[in-house]
């Protein structure tokens, strides 16, 4: 917790200092030429086959952040607001994002909730289940760092400690939007995974 | 602009074509349009400018426009200046997924909370003789 | 009505059809009487209050052997302090009694008190569905006397008392199965002991070349922080001078004079 506050405050610190354009936004102020106009991150390759397997990268990216399909992992009340996210209103299901009920046919897994001390073998062992090509949301104060629970005997003190995490979604319980805005942020981090570029300069 | 080109452009960044009334541009160059014909949490809508493109994220959105877009308020804040005070920091957007501390990106990497075991040993610089 | 039903059980057995016609004409009495009042605050209906008093005085009477003393706690509550050998015997004299029918175990629970003697404190909290009345029963152990498991009375106290075995440490004799119910396996100790740090001793994590999640002696990054709960204000001056014991009124045995 403490790490996290001091991570925080450097974070303020250097909003104060960083004042130029993020990579997210051209410097330029004009709409991207070429292939950027597709969306994808890659734009500089020095080669054709580098080109190519980029291309490869963004149909790859795209077919993967279209249909995340997360398991239905709800451990405490963050799961009821994981169950808004899916309801109607924020309608999970126009992302692609639809509820499987078993680790091998998911690729997401929400860590909804207080992870406990009983809980963390079985939850490592759901994601060591599911197939690779996985991501993981902890949503929660209680799954991001304890939380409330931080200091009791029984809690796991932030769900990193058993499994690497993605995204982390603050708050507690963080609303549906704000959960929905964590998976579209896991969307971004996807677009610019460069697996094929990787094993091409392997 | 206009003519089918603009519409297939705009059909292709938002996935609608819809014409509302121009409200107000903010100084990220954002334009927020509002067409009441349509029902409520749909009849406001930002449209992010062309340098974007498909980058947008709701955290470009500084916070007086947020509140018109969401109904918290019901002026925008051309009509009705919002209440700031000196101390509240210039908006930025939410760069916390983006990689890289000189790329612009403040990424958030995951470290043990807890103290190491054991310590290694740092050698400390010589110190100049004055 | 339970009272008045307890007290025909102390009077010979022709009595009771008359008795129960008399509670029927007290109930209507009741309602045309009622008086108007604030419906959040608690009010303490003293003609239920005294049938619970007769009820207590008839079961001490009943069950001297077991029953130490009868109280009231905030106001209407009763309770029954008996003797940790008698759990079985008032237990199912409760629940058999036609006059109380106390046949729905709430909860049972432990309290931890180091400064005792017998530092635990096991209640028992009963339900008449009948007469739509509650009952607690307190008994006391230490670490190691067993107390007599409720099961053969009440089924449902198979997971209270694995529960009250689990966070306190008390043992159940001839429980059908006293194992832990919460904690983790192969936990050690009894978290709600007072005397359990409330961090524990171990804490896990991933051990990516064990492969497995493994047990570690417990550190915390963090130093605990003490929150200054002190406030200016005096949160409950009306309990400033009181004692942990002067909500409890106990009931004098001896029936009163009529």
């Amino acid at each position: 917790m403490l790490s996290a506050l001091r991570s925080t405050s450097a974070v303020a610190s250097r909003r104060l200092v960083a004042t130029q354009p993020t990579q997210a936004i051209a410097a330029s102020g004009e709409a991207p030429k070429g292939i950027g106009k597709t969306g994808t991150p890659f734009l500089n390759s020095s080669s054709k086959a580098e080109y190519a397997l980029a291309r490869l990268d963004d149909v790859m990216n795209l077919a993967q952040r279209g249909s995340l399909w997360p398991l239905t992992f709800g451990l405490a009340c963050c799961a009821v607001e994981m169950m808004h996210f899916a309801a109607p209103r924020y309608d999970m299901d126009r992302y692609g994002v639809v509820f499987r009920a078993s680790p091998r046919q998911a690729d997401l897994i929400f860590v909804a909730g207080t992870v406990t001390n009983k809980m963390a073998p079985a939850l490592r062992r759901i994601y060591d289940q599911m197939p690779e090509a996985k991501w993981v949301i902890s949503m929660g104060s209680c799954a991001n760092g304890g939380g409330y629970y931080h200091y009791a005997y029984s809690v796991l003190r932030g769900c990193d400690r058993v499994i690497p995490v993605d995204i982390y979604v603050p708050g507690c319980p963080p609303t549906a939007e704000a959960l929905l805005y964590g998976v579209l942020q896991l969307q971004k981090k996807i677009k610019r995974k460069r697996e094929a570029q990787l094993w091409y300069r392997r | 602009m206009g003519g089918v080109k603009a519409a297939l452009r705009k059909r292709y960044l938002m996935d609608v074509t819809r014409v509302g009334r121009h409200v107000g541009t903010d100084k990220f160059g954002n334009r927020y349009y509002e067409d009441n014909s349509y029902f409520i949490p749909r009849n406001r809508w930002v449209e992010f400018p062309d340098k974007v493109w498909l980058d947008y994220d709701a955290s470009q959105v500084p916070p007086d426009w947020h509140g018109w877009l969401h109904h918290i308020t019901d002026d925008p804040p051309t009509v009705k200046e919002p209440l700031t005070q000196k101390w509240v920091l210039e908006h930025r957007e939410n760069v916390s997924i983006v990689p890289g501390q000189n790329e612009g990106g403040q990424k958030y990497i995951p470290y043990s909370t807890t103290r190491t075991k054991t310590l290694g040993w740092q050698p400390a610089e010589k110190k100049e003789q004055n | 009505m339970l009272g008045s039903v307890a007290r025909t059980a102390l009077l010979p057995r022709t009595a009771v059809r008359v008795a129960a016609f008399s509670t029927t004409q007290n109930c209507l009495a009741e309602k045309a009487e009622e008086p108007k009042k604030k419906p959040t605050i608690w009010k303490i209906d003293d003609k239920k209050r005294e049938r619970l008093a007769n009820f207590g005085r008839y079961a001490a009477e009943c069950l001297p052997k077991f029953v130490q003393q009868v109280q009231f706690a905030a106001g209407d509550e009763l309770e029954l302090l008996i003797h940790p050998s008698g759990v079985l015997p008032v237990l199912s004299f409760l629940k058999g009694n036609h006059s109380a029918q106390f046949t729905n175990l709430t909860f049972i629970c432990g309290v931890d008190v180091p400064t005792r003697k017998n530092r635990f404190e096991v209640v028992y909290s009963l339900y008449s569905v009948r007469f739509n009345a509650r009952i607690r029963i307190r008994t006391y152990t230490d670490e190691i006397a067993p107390l007599e498991s409720a099961t053969p009375v009440f089924h449902g106290a198979n997971w209270y008392e694995r529960e009250v075995y689990d966070m306190y440490g008390v043992w159940f004799n001839n429980h059908p199965d006293l194992r832990r119910i919460l904690t983790d396996y192969g936990f050690e100790g009894h978290p709600f002991r007072k005397d359990f740090p409330l961090t524990g001793y171990t804490e896990v994590r991933y051990d990516p070349e064990l492969k497995r999640v493994v047990y570690e002696p417990s550190e915390l990054a963090q130093e605990f922080r003490k929150f200054d709960l002190d406030t200016p204000w005096e949160s409950f001056p009306a309990f400033r001078n009181k004692s942990i014991t002067s909500g409890y009124e106990t009931i004098d045995l001896k029936a009163p004079e009529k």
